[in-house]
């Protein structure tokens, strides 16, 4: 890997990339498959990938590759420039100044008895107290992963990470009744602990054997929506694309592009990504725009902290740039209890999974709520059926009436419930 | 495409070999800036090998004679771990024979980088100067070409070079504070230089989605509830996959789709026939032609829906063992670095004898809607697909545009509903299914009129 970093930049030097960048990554994956109750599919997979970047003449040129290796690096470069030289001129095309660190992991390796015995208990847990529960798929595997950044200006970063990485989309069936279905994933490390025990698996199962018989809601009304974590974060996902990313700043689409600094969403709400969070298992160090990962808060007790800009998006709009890719989402709990929160509804649905299409730029979102449950006068009443839901998911997080002391670790996020007002909700 | 013929004596009794390369190509501008010019090329080898119910699969990167011997060795391997531990004892497969090579490659001198931004800069021109109160304009070339050289243990091969490039147009607009957004794709299963010509020739396109957006601006939310829709030709597709192709893949039947139990039933109205396409429609090769699957299988078409009686499921080599069937060639797989997977291929409702119009007139209170945007379905055969262009009908004429909205239903409830089709088709390949790996599907239907669930305030 080293040799070949180096011939990469020998390269650049000798075609006068002054400003050239480099990630490599390889990934070692071994991975378990269930279909139904039962494993079929063991996978090994050995993937390299180089992503090599230059700006000449204020000129943008991306190449990825997954032919790794010495021979092929003059030709890749060539491409390289063939890809520059057919771009058009933005002097906001840049790479990252010089940055040196390097984070290896402790306990990298996979444990493939334990990882094969942690998956066997946990579909033997299912066959023995939720026989009606079929996986399809059930995927349990370890990723290794090896990633290197360098670049023309001296930049020089490395990590070595090493995790397992739970996905289950399951649902239950009595022969005459369907559920729908449910997706349960986290990461970890711990192997002793129980699956069923981590991220939100136990909940997930648990609400499949209640779904199978669902009914539906007669009328249309405005209420209350108690958003799950897993649901919150499809939500999160959205607001940040819509509203924090590059696209949207570059589109000037965002809602929020003269926000920086005001209070716009409830002061309960506070977001932030944290690459290297102890509490999370999973680490993102060095961002995609070749730099050290730093904890950014996005929104501070309902003000706008951050966007979501890359390097090359805050020099195109004169904003910050921000140190952080988004991916390890952290909402800060509140201070009732989720049963508190529930006893306090007076009609409402607690939201699973939302199943919708894109939500606009706006924020305006319309689809049907999965998994999800009735509740009326304080009480969860029933599981709910053909549920849609519309609103807009910057009102959303304005109209937060509380927020759970109670969090879900998945391993790469910690997510509470979210409890808001004004959401329309039709059987 | 690659002569994988000298490993044969190198499998195992039940082997897949693959070696793949998948190129692809986004180019986006946005504001008229290039903020992707990504090159992106994934290849491999691999091998999956079944040993009496269990399955091993491996892969590498590095396409050489030793990761092909070592992809070969470590499947084995991988297949006799579990085989030890789960003693499944299943039976071996029917052989294969059929080979197929197809070569979708343009034979056209291709487009540099810089030309084909020079066309989307056309483009881009045409609209910054004719369309200046846009807030937003989008223009993003994706072009994919999957090479793939395969060869099974029967020793028969499959050689498939195919592609599929499009250009999507995403317009918004700033109305007073209130931001509407719209888009568009033209674009085919060909190569660029065989799909488009000219910037000129996408002109009206441009023109079309620019008015389009206009409405829709000064739209209305859709009420919420269920209504009498009008579903274009273009949505039939979607509506076909989403709806009634996912919950009638073998692999999610066996997990309790609802489909499961209605074999020779009647699900839909006598008027909705539904066939997942291998390779050809009246004579013309579809844009994503299966001849054979990546297991190895003759690919055939399925007819899922006859006259409203569900007929098939989409099988695998082992589903359809399972359920006593012949397998249908639905088993494929997107990367070098995926197994297969019963997937999709081109899935279509058939037309009727209705005309466009006629439906239109028919309806008193409803929708017409157009265009979707992603779509989700579910084993209680719920499906939803989001609606991004769309109008009201009232009195049998269409009136105001509506905002995004989504719409949902029970398969089998919507289909029941069906009561006009039309007698035209519309195909798009633009679209990718997601299910463990994403892969490119081909959908197509008439027009037709159901009533389903909207979304709205």
């Amino acid at each position: 890997m080293d040799a070949i970093l180096k011939k990469i930049l020998e390269e650049f030097q000798m075609r006068n990339i002054e400003d050239g960048e480099c990630f490599m990554t390889r990934d070692i994956v071994w991975e378990l498959n269930v279909s139904g109750s039962d494993i079929y599919l063991l996978r090994s997979t050995e993937d390299c990938k180089l992503t090599l970047k230059a700006v000449m003449d204020q000129r943008l040129g991306i190449v990825t590759t997954d032919t790794v290796d010495q021979a092929a690096v003059k030709s890749t470069i060539q491409s390289l420039v063939e890809a520059c030289e057919s771009s058009t001129k933005d002097p906001s095309y840049t790479i990252a100044s010089c940055n040196k660190a390097e984070f290896i992991e402790d306990d990298t390796e996979r444990n493939e008895a334990l990882m094969y015995e942690s998956l066997k208990g946990y579909l033997s847990t299912l066959k023995e107290k939720y026989p009606l529960v079929h996986q399809e798929p059930c995927i349990f595997k370890h990723k290794f992963q090896e990633k290197f950044y360098v670049n023309t200006k001296g930049s020089d970063l490395h990590s070595v990470t090493g995790v397992y990485e739970f996905l289950a989309a399951m649902n239950g069936t009595d022969g005459k009744n369907t559920s729908s279905m449910a997706v349960s994933s986290f990461i970890t490390k711990d192997l002793h602990k129980p699956l069923i025990e981590q991220g939100n698996l136990a909940y997930v199962v648990e609400g499949v054997n209640k779904h199978m018989h669902p009914q539906k809601i007669n009328d249309t009304f405005k209420g209350s929506l108690l958003t799950t974590p897993m649901a919150l974060h499809g939500l999160l996902y959205s607001l940040m694309e819509n509203c924090f990313s590059d696209h949207a700043f570059i589109s000037d689409s965002s809602p929020l592009k003269d926000k920086l600094g005001e209070t716009v969403f409830s002061p309960k709400l506070t977001l932030l990504s944290h690459p290297n969070h102890d509490l999370l298992t999973d680490k993102s160090l060095i961002t995609a725009d070749g730099h050290v990962a730093e904890e950014v808060t996005f929104i501070d007790k309902g003000t706008i902290t951050s966007f979501r800009l890359s390097l090359f998006a805050s020099k195109k709009t004169g904003l910050p740039h921000c140190k952080n890719d988004g991916e390890h989402m952290i909402v800060q709990p509140g201070n009732k209890e989720l049963n508190t929160i529930i006893k306090e509804t007076k009609r409402g649905i607690i939201l699973g999974r939302f199943s919708g299409g894109m939500p606009s730029n706006n924020g305006d979102f319309s689809g049907v709520a999965k998994n999800s449950y009735y509740v009326e006068d304080g009480e969860i009443k029933y599981p709910i059926s053909e549920a849609m839901i519309s609103g807009n998911i910057l009102d959303l997080l304005r109209n937060i009436r509380d927020i759970s002391s109670e969090q879900v670790n998945f391993g790469a996020r910690l997510l509470p419930w979210v409890c808001s007002e004004g959401i329309t909700i039709s059987g | 495409m690659q002569n994988l013929k000298q490993y044969l004596h190198n499998l195992s009794r039940y082997t897949e070999l693959k070696a793949q390369e998948n190129k692809s190509l986004v180019i986006s501008l946005v504001n008229g800036t290039v903020t992707k010019n990504t090159v992106t090329k994934k290849s491999g080898v691999s091998a999956r090998v079944y040993e009496s119910g269990s399955w091993g699969f491996s892969s590498s990167s590095i396409n050489s004679h030793d990761s092909i011997g070592y992809v070969i060795k470590e499947a084995k391997h991988n297949a006799k771990f579990l085989d030890t531990k789960l003693k499944k004892n299943k039976p071996f497969f029917e052989s294969a024979d059929f080979s197929h090579t197809i070569n979708r490659a343009t034979k056209k001198h291709r487009y540099t980088t810089k030309e084909l931004i020079d066309f989307l800069l056309e483009l881009d021109t045409y609209i910054q100067t004719k369309y200046k109160d846009l807030t937003e304009r989008t223009i993003t070339l994706k072009a994919l070409d999957m090479d793939k050289s395969m060869l099974f243990s029967s020793g028969n091969t499959l050689d498939a070079f195919l592609c599929k490039t499009h250009i999507f147009f995403s317009f918004s607009i700033d109305d007073g504070g209130d931001v509407t957004e719209i888009y568009d794709l033209v674009g085919d299963g060909r190569q660029f230089e065989d799909v488009f010509h000219t910037p000129e020739e996408l002109f009206p396109t441009i023109d079309e989605l620019y008015n389009a957006l206009k409405e829709k601006s000064k739209g209305v939310y859709a009420s919420a509830g269920v209504k009498e829709c009008i579903l274009h030709s273009n949505l039939a597709g979607i509506l076909a996959h989403e709806a009634i192709g996912h919950p009638v893949e073998a692999d999610l039947v066996l997990a309790g789709s609802v489909a499961g139990p209605l074999l020779n039933q009647q699900v839909a109205s006598p008027l909705i026939s539904l066939v997942d396409f291998a390779y050809d429609y009246n004579g013309q090769e579809l844009a994503l032609p299966i001849y054979v699957d990546d297991e190895g299988t003759r690919a055939r078409d399925v007819t899922i829906i006859d006259n409203g009686v569900l007929k098939s499921f989409m099988h695998s080599r082992e589903s359809a063992m399972h359920f006593g069937v012949s397998p249908t060639g639905n088993g494929r797989a997107f990367d070098f670095s995926d197994e297969p997977l019963i997937r999709m291929r081109n899935t279509a409702i058939l037309p009727g004898s209705s005309q466009l119009k006629d439906m239109i007139s028919s309806v008193e209170d409803g929708y017409y809607l157009v265009r979707s945007s992603n779509g989700q379905a579910d084993t209680t055969s719920e499906f939803m697909f989001g609606v991004v262009k769309g109008y009201e009908i009232k009195h049998g004429v269409i009136t105001q545009a509506i905002k995004d909205t989504t719409i949902s239903g029970k398969a089998f409830d919507v289909l029941k509903s069906v009561s006009m089709v039309s007698d035209d088709m519309t195909w798009s390949c633009a679209g990718m299914c997601g299910k463990k790996q994403m892969i490119p599907v081909s959908m197509g239907g008439p027009a037709i009129k159901c009533e389903l669930n909207i979304g709205g305030r």
